[in-house]
């Protein structure tokens, strides 16, 4: 089997749910935080637009180190929120079609200088690291938005206002 | 490399941050709720700590009706109560997991509601789909429940504001 054949089914699906949470996050809200400690609206919907980038750059790369990390880039409305997505997972979508299963089998390290964070092969860094991470910080965007009485749309089953069932 | 063996790392990996998260979930907080379209801590955790049970009904039978079954959550009144839950489904599961054949994962399921078909997918489809990135989902929703009550949130795919595993 193909294992970029078998991964894009599942990301079009997880980017599409993903699309339908970003384009519901109100610029206007973009500095609420539900905690001293969270991470903004603005700041989380931003991580998680861009998260997709990691696929591009596992599979354009041997190694990540997180002490030199790039400039993260400013985003204030909703519209900029949603180009910013779209343009990152298209090129993700766009290396996952053209990486072969011996790109997926090398390993990838990430590092904080010195220390190696981990080793994996491609395939289980795209797994946890990119796709499993998504889902991860989508979920907390959902609860901020029912905290702040947005309507959450139903992802692996019916949400307290849209069902799929 | 066999399917199996290509998902039990990252299962382990996840069931393991996956309990992280459920023992910090404090039994006087279980009727907690962030909003009163939410569900309350305690159901959430036990949504959480019983969905790795899909992994087991997944590779063991061909669909599930909901009309058939409707979903009952389990009453738990302390957090053992929830780690036993986890621990059991998350056995059997991983036992489920480890003795499937590649050819078992090719196999078609499908999730029903009476005459409704929700979706018919292949299994391993379903087992990432809707378990294994559910699973993550309710977990991650669980972070900021910890977080609203002060309990230190685990780091998950990075550092948390309490935690570094970097």
């Amino acid at each position: 089997m193909n294992l970029s054949q078998s991964l894009l089914p599942e990301f079009d699906q997880e980017m599409a749910g993903t699309r339908r949470v970003l384009q519901r996050m109100p610029a206007d809200k973009f500095t609420w935080q539900p905690h001293p400690k969270s991470f903004s609206l603005g700041k989380l919907a931003t991580h998680v637009a861009r998260l997709s980038s990691w696929a591009t750059m596992t599979l354009a790369s041997e190694e990540f180190d997180v002490s030199q990390p790039g400039e993260v880039p400013k985003v204030n409305t909703t519209e900029k929120l949603l180009a910013l997505f779209d343009k990152t997972s298209a090129e993700a979508r766009e290396a996952i079609a053209n990486a072969s299963n011996e790109d997926w089998s090398k390993p990838w390290t990430l590092r904080n200088g010195d220390h190696v964070v981990f080793t994996m092969p491609r395939i289980a860094v795209l797994r946890a690291m990119v796709m499993n991470h998504i889902i991860h910080h989508r979920a907390q965007l959902t609860v901020y938005m029912r905290l702040n009485d947005i309507p959450v749309p139903a992802l692996y089953g019916p949400s307290a206002d849209e069902g799929n069932m | 490399m066999s399917i199996s063996q290509s998902l039990l790392p990252e299962f382990d990996q996840e069931m393991a941050g996956t309990r992280r998260v459920l023992e910090r979930v404090p039994a006087d907080k279980f009727s907690w709720g962030p909003h009163e379209k939410s569900m309350n801590f305690s159901r959430l955790a036990v949504h959480v700590a019983e969905l790795p049970s899909w992994t087991t009904l997944t590779l063991n039978t061909s669909e599930l009706d909901f009309a058939a079954k409707p979903y009952a959550p389990t009453q738990v009144e302390k957090t053992e109560d929830l780690l036993n839950i986890f621990d059991k489904c998350v056995g059997e599961a991983r036992a489920a997991l480890a003795g499937a054949g590649d050819e078992e994962f090719f196999k078609n399921w499908t999730l029903r509601n009476g005459e409704q078909v929700l979706f018919t997918m292949p299994k391993i489809a379903v087992l990432r789909g809707f378990v294994m990135n559910h699973i993550i989902h309710h977990r991650a929703q669980l972070t900021v429940y910890l977080r609203l009550n002060d309990i230190p949130v685990p780091g998950l795919y990075g550092p948390s504001a309490d935690e570094s595993n970097f």
